[in-house]
């Protein structure tokens, strides 16, 4: 008691001589250096990862780890964005839905397991089939099958002509056909085995992962040689803590800082911050059709008003600061057929966006209800609209409540953000937003036909036609709100050199110990 | 005797049963569990297909008997989001809440006996004054920014402690002050009402008349009664402490039930909200009843009353 | 199982109405000498009125943000800035506005739910101690069903599943809280059921309707007062760490509860934003609780006065 009430005395007293002891008792980077080991935090904000067989799950942390422990037949590298060879040493387009794959040879899963086109046709065959019940039903779903040719080619036969088939590829790990088969589902789950750069060498029940080198990771994949020999990951939801965990050296990296938090960190002596922008976007949906019941926002003079009204530019600095941009259509301008050029910008003017409610009829203002997830900073929008007349109901809940309402159609407005599931191309945001699936809220049947046209035919000239056109039509309809990209900082210790990517996956083996 | 013990059983097990009512209504509240399960961007044929697996179409009460059922032998569903059985990842990582639990009424008991007693045999010394303090002040300090305070002054500022995780015991001891702190004021409480209840009764007269040592009448005589009611509050708190980890975990980061019933609730993965609360609530019925049942033995006023 | 409610010296030990001129002039004594409650009522009233006359005070608006001034620090670091007394938060809004706004919420919340879990409380206490028998046994058998379950869990279920909002908390919370008032009043009502007073109202012909509610419930008022202040003080810690796993209030309501979740990752570098908020619900819980124990010290007789 007599300590805790002292501590709350100089609580008081000296927050500032607290905060600088802070800063000079922070050693950071205590013995990872010396044993090699690089001690890592992840699921801030979003929660355990909740299985290491990573095909059923869809959290980003099991990207992560698929990305590191298994190896895709594709590599997109990261900052060409261009495909290179990872399990197959090349491929050709035999017709419109047939690819043929040939394998590198030499190749062993960690268990030992020689690498064949068995474990790619037995994969494939097993994600594809809904019996498996994998959770990857978005990367798997323009697949029909795979055939093996002979035991180092196999072919992938899509449903339906796919133009965006390599980039589906990288994100499918490859799983050794036999281990799969004894172990099972859960034995996967538990002991996972890939050929990848780092094999799980323990995954113990309170779910830390100690990830360590592969020593046969040496037959040329552009994937490199882990330079560093040990990994532990640790899952830490709450961000204060991965932060007191930076600042007291209890870890060496974490890629889920905020902002504000980095800013300060980057000043402590051991730590760096290295921010690089995302493939993610935020934006806001609006329900154009009235099926969530809201009688305003199918007024173009709402929606314009809303884009006009709400700053953007500010609040993309406040969140984000400078390495992230605003956008001007919801999609990530590396993304193949994302072009903004002919989209309608709104700058923001509060003045314009009052005169186009008033014209409406709604000068006295209105209200309207928007939905998100708790994560997402809503205040500055509730407050800039506010200014023009917008009160913002605001219902926060997490993603497994809100999903279902976005599906059935009951949110008027929905914050969000996207990430096109890493995936480089408009099909998966343009196409997720107006292709007339679930989150599909305009419903424009014009666009829904464009953007079908345009996942249903291989020449690239002609997708890009038609995304320009579906982009004209959603902006001038102003359909969403678009915001900006996003950015990820990776908060850690000097000792550590590494490097950020669009696609925010964190490839350890890329990562080393400076000098 | 064993008629007071059948009788404390039975209502145990019709508790246990309402309360199962209770944990099984939860994911019958509003909405169509289906569509929850179902994620992102389900058709409504995947919606129809997921409510006959998981036969959301079946009447509700056959739907409830089947999942006691399945409990009654430990089997909870499966996960909606980790895909696996719940009763495995329970039990996984139950042995982690209840070493919380333990250390953390273990601190509580450590702190509240001495004072209680102390508080006790000197009403308004001092010390009684303290531990007053230290009672009213446990009450008002939420569990969480203590353990927010606790993070940033013992492990940022001084570096005395790990920030998180459970990999050693030093891991524990800021999680066990801060879980323990809020049980500390009642059991302090208990005992020092005890010991002035027990010292003024004429037993303690007597022990005192035949001339035994003051140490002695306080810790054979004294203590051993006021323990009593002690006791069966500890275990009560401890079952309390087992579902009012969940923020302490999390904060903490310690992969207990806790945490898990917290992830499950934001992921509205029911059938592990289910069995979470169920298993917590069975772990306090059942330690209440233990509490009742050495109550009984040690004190036979209370099964006849 | 009802031996195990340990609910501490809440059963009165005499009638108001045997004695009440004596009463009132030791009951007046007696307060002024409880310093706990003296303390505790002056720190309630000052949180109240600020509460209650925020509106009417020289501060700013708690909701209108400036992203230029951001995390200003508080009066006694160097550059702060005098506008905002206690500096501002992530947002630019000033931390004191929101602090007595929150104020508001926490006392509304704490009020509300404390008359609701009262209301039902009372009710099932007052059958279960009067009529005795099987509907005592039901009442012990829902208290104890509640008490088996886990509080912070259920709210966040309850909350997930029909959606949050600081109404659905508060009325959750009155909903959850009411056991203490049941075990209490039933322990009262029996030993107030066979006085002769009752006994009386009975021969006479009253309704049970009136017994209960017009003889028995007045000689309770005052240990209600006190099981009312402790579920009180409960209800707003629920309230602020329901709101602090981001269940309760929604944005930008400013409960402290929220301020603190808002915040929660500025606590090394921007250590005041947590430390306020944090600091106000203890001082209001606290004084709370000192208020409910001197109120049940002084209905618990004289016999440890100086307490």
């Amino acid at each position: 008691m007599a300590k805790h009430r002292k501590s709350r005395r100089k609580l008081f007293a000296s927050w500032a001589a607290t905060v600088a002891s802070v800063a000079f008792l922070a050693t950071p980077a205590n013995a990872s250096e010396a044993d090699d080991t690089l001690r890592l935090a992840w699921g801030g904000g979003a929660g355990p990862l909740e299985t290491a067989n990573v095909y059923f799950t869809n959290s980003r942390t099991g990207i992560w780890l698929a990305m590191n422990v298994w190896d895709a037949l594709v590599y997109r590298n990261p900052e060409t964005m261009q495909y290179e060879p990872l399990l197959a040493e090349g491929w050709q387009q035999i017709d419109d839905l047939t690819l043929e794959f040939k394998l590198r040879q030499g190749v062993k899963f960690h268990n030992g397991e020689a690498f064949n086109a068995n474990d790619v046709v037995a994969t494939i065959n097993w994600a594809v089939d809904p019996a498996s019940g994998v959770l990857k039903a978005r990367e798997t779903a323009w697949i029909d099958r795979a055939e093996k040719v002979d035991d180092n080619t196999v072919r992938i036969i899509s449903k339906k002509v796919f133009p965006v088939a390599l980039d589906y590829l990288t994100t499918l790990p490859i799983y050794p056909d036999e281990y799969m088969a004894a172990a099972g589902r859960d034995g996967m789950a538990a002991n996972p085995v890939g050929t990848g750069p780092y094999k799980v060498a323990k995954l113990d029940p309170t779910r830390e992962y100690h990830l360590q080198v592969n020593p046969d990771y040496s037959w040329g994949s552009p994937k490199q040689t882990p330079k560093i020999g040990n990994v532990i990951i640790r899952e830490i939801q709450d961000l204060q803590t991965q932060v007191a965990e930076l600042v007291s050296g209890g870890i060496d990296l974490s890629a889920d800082i905020q902002s504000d938090q980095a800013a300060q960190l980057k000043n402590m002596s051991g730590l760096t911050v290295t921010t690089g922008e995302t493939m993610r976007i935020s934006y806001l949906g609006l329900d154009a059709t009235g099926r969530s019941g809201d009688k305003y926002l199918s007024n173009l003079n709402v929606r314009q008003a809303i884009n006009l009204g709400f700053n953007r530019e500010a609040y993309r600095k406040a969140l984000f600061g400078d390495s992230a941009r605003n956008i001007h259509v919801s999609c990530y301008p590396s993304q193949f057929g994302c072009d903004d050029t002919n989209a309608v910008r709104y700058e923001y003017d509060p003045e314009k966006a009052k005169k186009l409610l008033a014209d409406a009829g709604f000068a006295d203002g209105i209200e309207l209800s928007l939905f998100t997830v708790p994560a997402v900073w809503v205040d500055p929008m509730v407050a800039d609209l506010a200014k023009i007349g917008i009160t913002l109901k605001v219902n926060a809940m997490p993603w497994g409540s809100l999903s279902p309402k976005i599906t059935s159609g009951e949110v008027p407005i929905l914050a969000d953000n996207h990430g096109s599931y890493s995936i480089n191309d408009a099909s998966a945001s343009i196409g997720y937003f107006f292709g007339g699936g679930p989150n599909d809220y305009s419903r424009d049947a014009e666009v829904t036909q464009w953007l079908a046209e345009a996942e249903a035919t291989m020449d690239p000239e002609a997708r890009k036609a038609l995304y320009a056109k579906a982009i004209a039509k959603v902006t001038s309809q102003a359909y969403h709100v678009p915001m900006s990209s996003h950015v990820r900082h990776y908060v850690h210790s000097d000792k550590l050199a590494m490097k950020p990517s669009g696609d925010e996956i964190l490839r350890l083996f890329e990562y080393s110990w400076s000098k | 005797m064993l008629q007071y013990i059948a009788r404390q059983t039975v209502s145990a097990v019709f508790i246990l049963l309402v309360v199962s009512i209770a944990a099984f209504s939860i994911s019958h509240l509003a909405g169509d569990p289906a569509a929850v399960i179902a994620g992102e961007n389900p058709s409504a044929e995947q919606i129809e297909q997921i409510r006959k697996t998981y036969g959301f179409d079946r009447p509700l009460y056959q739907q409830y008997l089947s999942w006691m059922g399945g409990a009654l032998r430990f089997d909870f569903g499966t996960s909606y989001h980790y895909h696996q059985p719940v009763a495995t990842m329970i039990a996984e990582r139950l042995p982690v809440t209840l070493v919380l639990g333990l250390t953390s009424i273990t601190f509580a008991l450590m702190l509240a006996l001495p004072l209680g007693v102390i508080a006790g045999v000197w009403p308004n010394s001092l010390i009684d004054r303290i531990a007053l303090t230290i009672a009213v002040v446990g009450q008002a300090v939420p569990t969480f920014w203590l353990s927010l305070m606790l993070i940033s002054f013992l492990a940022v500022g001084y570096g005395l402690l790990p920030v998180s995780g459970s990999s050693s015991w030093l891991h524990y001891v800021m999680p066990t002050i801060a879980l323990g702190y809020y049980a500390l004021p009642t059991l302090m409480r208990v005992t020092r009402a005890g010991m002035i209840e027990v010292l003024a009764t004429d037993y303690i007269r007597a022990a005192r008349a035949k001339g035994l040592l003051e140490t002695q009448v306080l810790v054979k005589h004294a203590l051993r009664n006021a323990i009593v009611p002690v006791v069966s509050l500890a275990s009560v708190q401890f079952g309390m402490m087992l579902g009012g980890s969940v923020i302490v975990e999390t904060i903490f980061a310690i992969q207990g039930i806790g945490w898990l019933g917290y992830d499950a609730v934001l992921r509205v993965d029911l059938p592990v909200v289910q069995a979470v609360v169920l298993v917590v609530a069975a772990f306090f019925i059942v330690l209440t009843w233990a509490a009742d049942v050495v109550n009984a033995i040690l004190d036979p006023r209370i099964r006849l009353s | 199982m009802q031996k195990s409610e340990t609910v501490i010296g809440s059963q009165p030990r005499y009638s108001t109405r045997s004695r009440p001129g004596l009463l009132r002039l030791d009951l007046a004594k007696a307060f002024t000498r409880n310093y706990g409650f003296l303390i505790g009522g002056v720190i309630i009233l000052v949180f109240s009125l600020l509460a209650v006359l925020a509106p009417l005070l020289p501060l700013h608006d708690p909701y209108d943000f400036d992203l230029t001034r951001r995390l200003l620090p508080p009066f006694w670091h160097d550059n702060s800035d005098p506008r905002f007394l206690l500096g501002t938060d992530k947002l630019g809004r000033d931390l004191l506005a929101r602090l007595v706004y929150g104020a508001r919420v926490s006392i509304t919340v704490g009020l509300v739910a404390a008359v609701i879990s009262g209301v039902v409380g009372t009710v099932l206490g007052l059958c279960a101690g009067y009529f005795g028998g099987r509907v005592d046994r039901l009442v012990m058998l829902l208290v104890n069903c509640r008490l088996a379950l886990p509080v912070v869990l259920v709210a966040l279920a309850v909350t997930v599943v029909v959606g949050s909002s600081l109404e659905m908390i508060t009325l959750l919370i009155g909903l959850l809280l009411w056991p203490r008032f049941t075990v209490v009043i039933r322990a009262a009502t029996m030993q107030l059921r066979d006085r002769e007073f009752i006994l009386a109202s009975r021969v006479l012909g009253c309704s049970n309707w009136h017994i209960l509610f017009r003889e028995i419930m007045p000689n309770l008022s005052g240990t209600l007062f006190v099981i009312a202040s402790l579920e009180m003080a409960n209800a707003i810690l629920l309230e602020a760490a329901v709101s602090f796993l981001g269940f309760g209030a929604q944005p930008p309501t400013s409960s402290w509860g929220l301020m603190l979740a808002d915040s929660r990752d500025f606590i090394l570098f921007s250590p005041w934003l947590v430390a306020m908020p944090g600091i106000a619900l203890t001082i209001l819980v606290l004084a709370i609780n000192l208020v409910g124990d001197g109120l049940r010290d002084v209905l618990e007789g004289i016999s440890r006065e100086k307490f």
